[in-house]
């Protein structure tokens, strides 16, 4: 079955605010939750001059020590490599907006 | 009270004790073994201390650490913590009792006039005053029951039966103890893992693409189903999986590889190709008009033919396609068809066999793609360039549809016309021009001229007028459409006269050319001017005509047969002919009249039988007999051109001043003459 040729406008559009979760072992629930706050995060960082990753991170890590115990970890960027241990199912890697990777883990 | 004070003395004069024995011990052994150094470097080691003992510096061993000495005993718990019943809790006392005993121990002894004395004193007498009264009630019982007593006097049995059931009770009572279990608990924590990735902007953009190809695909399923539910489904079809060392993305890699190497053992080529300037060019002095050759085009499979045609792709200007077959009437061969690429000048991009010499071919305008091509053996054909692997022509003529019967010197593609039909012309020693349809899966042939015989009108009044027909057809050797007006065309033919004729009439010559002896090799119009053409001949010369004037308004001599030649298509007063002897002209009339401007040897010992511009660039190809194509870089001089107006406000266009250039030229020449 042939696909309609890629319309990279609609794409651009559709991608601005999509979030994909690449990789995960969370469960539903607080998927759902962390993903939210992932979201909100990045949206209340950002402002006129692009994404303020530091305190998109801060707020995703704050939201989520307090509502499912401490020390979880945040990263985010463009582009980057990481090796990090995680404990079991509290492991959220996705991508947001096109361009930016959010790593979220607790350990 | 112990202090640690006297105990660290202690230690200390047990070290000393320990250092003295140590150098004793030394001393002796000293005396007996050679090798004092390693003894002496384990003091030393040992003074540096042991392994996993900090390495300190001077200074920080110098350091002076303040301790100070308290009474308080480092043995004693640090707190004492007791349940309060009263609070229901453990209460902590951090006050703790500081003193040590080493023997503790309570005795019974008593001072005689002690409180203590007294005490116990008074306790013995009541007891024993009790006790009396109450053996003395019992006895009084006894007696009135038994009348004596029998425990009378024994003071041990009465004092036994003072303690009986009814006045002592015993009783017995615990507390509710657990029994002791061991248990062993053991924790886990939760598990974990190591998690690594990595993530770059590629990476995201590419899952982002799947997800949208994810959610497209969905949206498009959804809209098929709503559509036609009584199609059938698509059949998958069956993927092989290819060998990557045959796939086709490894045989693009590999041709751009072949390209590369060849543009980098090249470079010297390339770059004159490109940048090259002859800087001795000197108008004053008439030194210009020089060729730089580049590249020389051959295959080993075309080494023994001729080159019949050259035509340059008009889309890429970088391609052109080279027929070979011969021109050699006892040596008739098989022919060949290369297409050429400058990227790769090394080998062909495509080849194609036939069967039969190829006289001629052509590159359909607009579809750059398609090749018509002319046989010796008067067979036509269409190659489609894009069918790979695919050595047969897509089209091809034959007896049933009405072929030439001689070789097929020239054919031509037609532009489109309204009904959107491709089709192209095609002349031959036959005397036939024919028009070539291609219908949906054969040739469809139109004839539009023969070229009859032309008598002279005082031969024609001597000899009997029919005589005339008995020579048949005149073979036609060459044509050309005029650049203006579309039904016009030129033929030339074997006895030397060219015809103007007309796509409308095809019975009659709308005007016939005399002026070349021999056979016609070539008529080209000018790409400029709508009246000009020149022609090539076998009889050593060039003409030049005005389509209104009946003789040759320019001539020029160049001493053996004229092979081919072509207008530039940038100027209108340029043009390139190629002669038997091997050398390449090229004329500017505009600065030199009657003299060429330019001539190169363009093979040595080899005849020069095909020319062709390129349409961008300043490069020219030079066919010759033995196979190969000589491309060359024309200098300077002899690209001038297209003309530009010079002023702003000039409105005339290139082609109008071209055009009178052109014009400025026929006028200075003087026509009667010729």
């Amino acid at each position: 079955m042939e696909l309609p040729p890629l319309n990279i406008e609609d794409f651009t559009k559709w991608k601005q605010g999509q979030a994909i979760i690449k990789e995960t072992d969370m469960g539903d629930d607080i998927k759902g939750e962390a993903k939210d706050f992932v979201i909100s995060g990045i949206e209340k960082a950002s402002g006129q001059f692009g994404i303020n990753i530091e305190h998109a991170c801060k707020y995703v890590k704050d939201q989520m020590d307090r509502q499912f115990g401490p020390s979880w970890h945040c990263v985010m960027g463009e582009g980057f490599s990481f090796e990090v241990t995680r404990q079991a199912k509290t492991t959220l890697y996705m991508y947001y907006a096109g361009k930016i990777a959010v790593l979220l883990f607790k350990c | 009270m112990p202090t640690k004070a006297p105990l660290k003395v202690g230690k200390k004069k047990v070290k000393l004790a320990d250092k003295k024995k140590r150098a004793i011990v030394e001393e002796q052994e000293s005396e007996n073994l050679e090798d004092d150094a390693d003894l002496l470097n384990m003091d030393q080691n040992n003074a540096m201390g042991g392994i996993d003992q900090e390495q300190l510096t001077a200074e920080e061993k110098e350091d002076q650490v303040i301790k100070t000495l308290n009474s308080n005993n480092p043995q004693a718990p640090h707190n004492l913590t007791k349940f309060s019943y009263k609070d229901r809790m453990f209460k902590t006392d951090d006050m703790v009792e500081q003193m040590v005993f080493h023997f503790q121990f309570d005795g019974d002894i008593i001072l005689k006039d002690s409180d203590e004395a007294h005490d116990q004193e008074e306790f013995w007498d009541n007891k024993k005053r009790t006790n009396q009264g109450l053996l003395d009630k019992i006895n009084v019982a006894i007696k009135e029951e038994f009348g004596k007593d029998p425990l009378e006097g024994n003071e041990k049995a009465q004092k036994k039966s003072l303690r009986n059931q009814f006045n002592f009770q015993e009783r017995a009572a615990q507390t509710f103890n657990l029994p002791l279990r061991e248990k062993g608990i053991k924790t886990d924590p939760p598990q974990c893992s190591v998690f690594s990735l990595e993530t770059t902007q590629w990476m995201i953009f590419d899952a982002y693409l799947t997800n949208w190809e994810e959610i497209q695909r969905a949206d498009f399923e959804e809209q098929q189903k709503g559509k036609s539910k009584d199609k059938k489904p698509v059949q998958q079809q069956q993927q092989h999986a290819e060998d990557p060392l045959y796939s086709t993305s490894m045989k693009r890699a590999l041709k751009i590889m072949e390209r590369m190497i060849v543009q980098n053992a090249d470079e010297e080529k390339f770059e004159d190709y490109k940048y090259y300037e002859d800087t001795t060019e000197d108008p004053e002095s008439h030194n210009y008009g020089s060729v730089l050759p580049l590249w020389r085009f051959s295959t080993e499979k075309s080494r023994r033919k001729h080159v019949t045609s050259i035509c340059w792709n008009p889309r890429y200007k970088d391609i052109f396609a080279v027929g070979y077959g011969s021109y050699d009437f006892l040596k008739q061969n098989t022919g060949l068809i290369c297409c050429y690429t400058i990227k790769n000048p090394t080998w062909p991009e495509y080849s194609y066999t036939t069967e039969s010499g190829v006289m001629c071919l052509d590159y359909h305008p607009k579809y750059p793609a398609l090749l018509a091509v002319g046989c010796y053996d008067g067979t036509v054909m269409v190659f489609d360039i894009r069918l790979k692997g695919n050595n047969k022509p897509i089209y091809q003529s034959t007896v049933r549809t009405n072929k030439h019967t001689d070789p097929v010197w020239q054919v031509r593609w037609q532009a489109e016309d309204a009904t959107k039909q491709l089709s192209f012309y095609s002349i031959s020693s036959d005397g036939r021009v024919t028009s070539w349809n291609l219908m949906k899966n054969k040739l469809e042939p139109e004839e539009v001229i023969k070229l009859k015989l032309v008598i002279d009108q005082d031969k024609e009044l001597v000899e009997n007028k029919k005589e005339a027909f008995l020579y048949g057809l005149a073979g036609g050797m060459c044509f050309d459409f005029n650049k203006f007006n579309d039904h016009l065309f030129l033929v030339g033919t074997e006895e030397g006269k060219i015809h103007l004729c007309s796509k409308a009439y095809s019975g009659q010559y709308l005007e016939t050319y005399e002026g070349h002896y021999l056979a016609v090799y070539a008529v080209k119009w000018n790409h400029f001017h709508p009246r000009v053409f020149i022609s090539c001949s076998a009889d050593w010369t060039i003409k030049m005509w005005d389509q209104q004037i009946k003789r040759p308004i320019m001539t020029f001599d160049l001493g053996c047969a004229v092979g081919d030649i072509e207008w530039a298509p940038y100027s209108s007063t340029v043009f390139a002919a190629v002669t038997s002897a091997g050398n390449l002209y090229v004329y500017d009339l505009k600065q030199e009249k009657h003299h060429h401007l330019c001539e190169h040897p363009a093979m040595k010992k080899a005849k020069a039988l095909h020319v062709s511009f390129n349409w961008e660039d300043p490069i020219i190809l030079v066919g010759d007999e033995r196979g190969g194509v000589n491309s060359f870089k024309l200098s300077k001089s002899l690209t001038k051109g297209p003309l530009q107006p010079a002023k702003e406000d000039d409105k005339s266009t290139p082609q109008q001043l071209e055009q009178k250039k052109m014009e400025d030229f026929l006028n200075a020449q003087d026509k009667e003459v010729y």
